[in-house]
Order: structure tokens, then C-alpha cells, then sequence
């Protein structure tokens, strides 16, 4: 086994590989090349030199045996300057080749040997802002379906620290409802990456805004064909004095509707894993869990008390 | 929409209700009713199995135009045999998805029962009450009845124990390299499922070192999808024998001994926090299909406002 950093020549094997370890992570469709390039795009090579290195920095380890990829690592030092508190080191993603523990854990102590030199005191792994675009859908952290993975994490010490809850609603169908109040609806479309648009509503009554809905067409987060008929809702609000209602209700059955109009079929939501309102908001008007999404956190020895 | 007591005469709805609920749940094979029925049968005060130490139980079901909306099966005992802490269990909590109107109104009713009842603490689908044919041993509520987590969570019910599920379709295994220091021992034994259980124990100079307790699903289940399924119940080691191969020693030895009697897939579960066993099963041929947990409640801290301090 050897370890390598990534230069643009292993790009195509590295899509390759990155694909096939996801393939049976819910909403992680296969990526080309030039996608994979964008989560590359600010990965550099060579050692660790405090003066020279910037505030945020970014390398990707790789292990190899023979001539193909068995594990990657892709880290990211976060310095005080960005973080007061302390440095972070955030494991963007990691991967391996299932049956090959390894190769996972070579490349696991890799990453943590960096960030050792470089006086990282906390590593996250999977931070949800840190994922790669088209990994899943927004908001997502390590997936159920990737168990090797949260095995060889749990097994080093990390700790799940954070955690979101997917939910879908295939071939979704909504009947009008009817307001809970005279309700105003502004709705803005927004042209993005994917083949239909985005859409943000507003809700006003009279002149106050009270609820919004973001909602984006899933060809945000990936070309491929079968994410153009998905939509994600990433934002639902009701201004507090109006929780309770029926307004987030009507609000994203109104912007279900309007998604149906323009062409899409299926419907994406998801919530933080305490948030057991949303849950059961969700899972009883027609999406179903299909799958959690967790943050692994570990406090090194060298953490401020 | 009426709650109403458990009684013989809806048998039928509540398995037709119970088996379309956990119709997506892995491992949960449509039940007879002589099967549901069974489960009731402490609840009818026909209790069958001694083991059961429950000082009451009961099952709550919301019915609408004859067919059965939901339901809760309830029981408290007392904890050490002490007869001023009393726990409550919730064996079972399943409703319609889309109604819960109806889930809220069964678990207040629930609620109602261990407080009449002066239950300190509830636990809900802990593995140690399960209905034998819900999942496989030791499971807990599964993340796919996303709507009952739902509704347990807005309740101020927290997670108190997980069990993740793994399983291993159409195995193949191949037979190990005997270790000559290594005496197994193999003991099949007759069960409820078509293919038979069977204990793996292995010896070194004469002492017990280790075991392995491998049952069919058929004992959950008389399901026939579930006959060909083998559950690891149990695999253990003495302490000094541990980390030194010898677990997936006897994992293999018992998964190829089971594929030559017959059995094609292979299943096994690990506590929430097993991080090691979890990284060996998803490293040798098993993926995970299932978290499932337990949940809990403590009413003595609850306050008079109804929130939870």
C-alpha cells in the first residue's frame, strides 16, 4: 500500500472510484469527470509549512495498491484566523473499498498525522458545510449506507456530533388546501443549474411577511438526468407568532404544486436529527425516511478546555 | 374514531393493520393471526409464557369503521422487585401514517395508564419485550416507521439504545483454514424453522474459549421468505482469546457450516455504540439495512406545565 496526494493526472480513476463508492448512497448520482474536478479545484499538494499556508487549506491522500485507488482522504485545515477558537482540521470525505478496513484505516491515520502537524486539536468528518455539491443532496452529512465508513470512524474515536434526517416523496401528488388565512404568496423563480428552475416564496399577511420556502431544483447538485425531475426543499419557515397553523403546511404544499406545474415529480426534504417535529410533520403528509445522515466529531489531546 | 380495549373479536383487522404497517420494515414477514394471536394471549389473561413478570398488560386500539387506525400494547412491572418503582413498557406503538391524530390519542392513552398505574419511568419497543416475529432478535423501532420516531420524539421521548441490523445476501463463504490448536464443536438443534439452530463452541487444551449461537429466522417467523435466513445471535469469546482472529474464526466456520445445510442469507446485529463490531460485519460480506431504537421517558421529572426539566 502507498500513499499518494492527488494531482489532476488520477482525476478520471478518482471519479471512477468515488462513484462506485457511492452508488448505493440515496441521491448520490454518478458524477463526470469536470464535476469531480470542482471539489478538486482548491486541493494542493507538498508538505505542511505554517508561515506559507493560507487560512484555509486543502489536500486529498490517496491510497494505492498496484495502480488502483483502495481509500481516499480529503482534508481541510481551517486556522485560527477563520475559527477563534481553535484550529479545525474537517475531513471533507473519505472513502474506501468495503472488505479493504485497511486501506481505511492507512488512510484515516494519514489525515490525522497531518492535522497533528499542523496543531489541529479538533477534527470534523463530513461536515455538512463542507460537502461536495454533489454529494447527496443539500445538507447532508456521512450516510447510513456508507456503515464501513461510520465503523472506521466510530473505531478511531469519533463521535457522531451532528446529524440530518433525509426524507422522499416519490411521484408526489398535492391537492390545493385551502389557507388557514388570507395568505399572499410572492413567488420568485430563480434559473440554476439544473435543467428547471429554482423557486423562493414568500408568505405575506397583509404587509408582514410570515413563512418562506426555499426550494431547489436537484440538478443543483448534479447533471445527471435522474436528478432533474427532483426537487429539495432546503428552507421552511413560519415566523414563530404563526407556528402551528397550518401556514407551513399550506406553504409547502403551494410550492409543491407549483414544481409539479413546471415538470417535476418527486419531492426531497430534510431535518435536523432532534428536530422530531419536522419529522413527524413530514412523515405523515406523504415523504418517507430514506435515509440519516450523521457529523463524526473527535476532540484530539491538545484541545482547549 | 373509538379507543377501545384489545378483544379476540378484531384479531383480524389488528394483523391485517399490523402486517401492512411493517411492510417495508426489513425482516418483518407478513404474520398469520394465529401468530398476533399469540402475542395477545397475556393480554387476555391466557398468559403462556412464565417468563413474563408483567404486573399488568394491556392493548389499546383505535378503531374507524371497523378496520383498526392504531395501536399500543402496554405493560409495567416492578424494577428489582421493588415495589415503589414501577416501569412501564410500551411493547408496541403502531399507526396509519398520515392519521397522527390517532397516534397522538393512543399514546395519551397509553400515558393515562402508566400514570393511573404511578409508572416512574416508560420505556418504549425495547428489544427485551419485542414480538418474536417483529424483526429479528434484539430489535428495537425501526428507522423505517420514521412517523412513530415522529411522534415519540414531539412526546419527550429520548433514545436510550440502538441496535443497528446488517445483513448478507446469497452468502458465500469459504470454509476457513482450520486452526489446528482450535477444536469446534457443532450441536444442531431442532427449532420452529425449517432448517435447524446451531451452537458452535470452541475448545483449546479442553476449556471453553469461545461460542457461536446461530438460529433461524424461522423461529421469528413461519413466514417460508424467512427459512433461508440465519441469524447470529450470539458470537462471544473469552476475554484473553479476543482481537486475535479467532471471532472471525468462528464466524466463518458457523456461516459455512449453515450454507451447506441450506441456509442463503445471513443476518446479525450489534449495540449502537460497537463501533468494532460494526467495522469487522461491514468489512466481511455484511452491509447494514437497518438502526432501530429504544426510547424513554421519565415521568417523575415531569413538571406541572407538562414540560420535561
Amino acid at each position: 500500500m502507498r500513499i499518494i496526494q492527488y494531482t489532476p493526472n488520477i482525476l478520471s480513476a478518482l471519479t471512477e472510484f468515488y462513484n462506485e463508492q457511492t452508488s448505493d448512497v440515496p441521491h448520490c448520482y454518478p458524477v463526470k469527470e469536470e464535476e469531480f474536478a470542482t471539489a478538486m479545484k482548491k486541493v494542493t499538494t507538498g508538505d505542511y509549512h505554517r508561515d506559507g499556508e493560507k487560512h484555509r487549506s486543502e489536500r486529498v491522500f490517496l491510497a494505492m495498491s498496484d495502480d488502483s485507488i483502495k481509500a481516499f482522504v480529503h482534508t481541510v485545515l481551517s486556522l485560527k484566523a477563520v475559527n477563534e477558537e481553535e484550529d479545525v482540521g474537517f475531513i471533507r470525505f473519505l472513502a474506501y473499498e468495503r472488505g479493504e478496513r485497511n486501506a481505511g484505516q492507512v488512510i484515516l491515520e494519514k489525515a490525522e498525522e497531518y492535522f497533528k502537524t499542523c496543531d489541529v486539536s479538533r477534527i470534523f468528518a463530513f461536515s455538512q458545510n463542507d460537502r461536495y455539491r454533489f454529494f447527496h443532496f443539500e445538507h447532508a452529512y456521512l450516510s447510513d449506507a456508507l456503515d464501513h465508513v461510520q465503523g472506521l470512524l466510530g473505531y478511531n474515536g469519533y463521535h457522531k456530533s451532528d446529524g440530518e434526517v433525509f426524507l422522499d416523496w416519490e411521484n408526489y401528488e398535492v391537492m390545493p388546501m385551502k389557507a388557514p388565512f388570507p395568505i399572499k404568496m410572492n413567488v420568485e423563480w430563480k434559473d440554476g443549474e439544473g435543467h428547471r428552475p429554482n423557486i423562493h416564496i414568500d408568505a405575506y399577511l397583509d404587509d408582514k411577511k410570515v413563512g418562506e420556502c426555499d426550494t431547489l431544483s436537484c440538478g443543483e447538485f448534479s447533471s445527471h438526468p435522474d436528478a432533474q425531475n427532483w426537487l429539495h426543499t432546503v428552507w421552511l419557515g413560519i415566523e414563530k407568532e404563526f407556528q402551528g397553523q397550518r401556514l407551513g403546511r399550506y406553504l409547502l404544499n403551494y410550492t409543491l404544486q407549483e414544481m409539479h406545474s413546471v415538470g417535476y415529480r418527486h419531492a426531497a426534504i430534510s431535518t435536523n436529527w432532534e428536530n422530531y417535529r419536522a419529522l413527524l410533520f413530514y412523515s405523515n403528509c406523504g415523504y418517507k425516511v430514506v435515509d440519516w445522515t450523521y457529523e463524526y466529531e473527535k476532540v484530539l489531546a491538545n484541545a482547549p478546555a | 374514531m373509538d379507543i377501545c380495549h384489545y378483544t379476540p373479536d378484531i384479531l383480524k383487522p389488528i394483523t391485517v393493520f399490523y402486517n401492512h404497517l411493517t411492510a417495508e420494515v426489513p425482516h418483518c414477514y407478513p404474520i398469520k393471526e394465529e401468530e398476533f394471536e399469540h402475542a395477545m394471549q397475556s393480554v387476555i389473561g391466557q398468559a403462556s409464557n412464565d417468563d413474563e413478570d408483567f404486573e399488568d398488560e394491556t392493548v389499546f386500539v383505535a378503531m374507524h369503521n371497523g378496520s383498526v387506525k392504531g395501536f399500543v400494547h402496554v405493560a409495567y412491572y416492578h424494577e428489582n422487585n421493588d415495589e415503589k418503582v414501577s416501569t412501564g413498557t410500551i411493547r408496541f406503538l403502531g399507526y396509519q401514517r398520515g392519521a397522527r391524530n390517532i397516534g397522538q390519542a393512543i399514546l395519551d392513552k397509553a400515558e393515562e395508564y402508566f400514570k393511573d398505574n404511578n409508572v416512574n419511568r416508560i420505556v418504549a419497543l425495547p428489544k427485551i419485550h419485542r414480538y418474536t416475529f417483529y424483526h429479528f432478535e434484539y430489535a428495537e423501532l425501526s428507522d423505517t416507521l420514521d412517523h412513530i420516531h415522529g411522534l415519540l420524539g414531539i412526546n419527550d421521548y429520548r433514545k436510550y439504545h440502538g441496535q443497528v441490523f446488517l445483513d448478507w445476501k446469497n452468502l458465500k463463504v469459504n470454509p476457513p483454514t482450520i486452526k489446528e490448536n482450535i477444536k469446534l464443536e457443532i450441536e444442531w438443534k431442532d427449532g420452529k424453522g425449517k432448517l435447524p439452530n446451531c451452537l458452535i463452541t470452541a475448545h483449546q487444551d479442553g476449556e471453553e474459549i469461545g461460542e457461536c449461537w446461530n438460529v433461524s429466522c424461522g423461529q421469528f417467523s413461519s413466514h417460508p421468505d424467512a427459512q433461508d435466513w440465519v441469524y447470529t445471535d450470539w458470537i462471544g469469546l473469552e476475554n484473553e482469546y479476543q482481537g486475535k482472529g479467532l471471532g472471525k474464526y468462528l464466524l466463518q466456520y458457523s456461516l459455512h457450516e449453515m450454507n451447506n445445510v441450506g441456509y442463503k442469507h445471513a443476518a446479525l446485529s450489534t449495540d449502537w455504540d460497537n463501533y468494532r463490531a460494526l467495522l469487522f460485519y461491514s468489512n466481511c460480506g455484511y452491509r447494514a439495512v437497518d438502526w432501530t431504537y429504544a426510547y424513554e421517558k421519565n415521568l417523575s421529572s415531569v413538571t406541572t406545565d407538562g414540560s420535561v426539566s
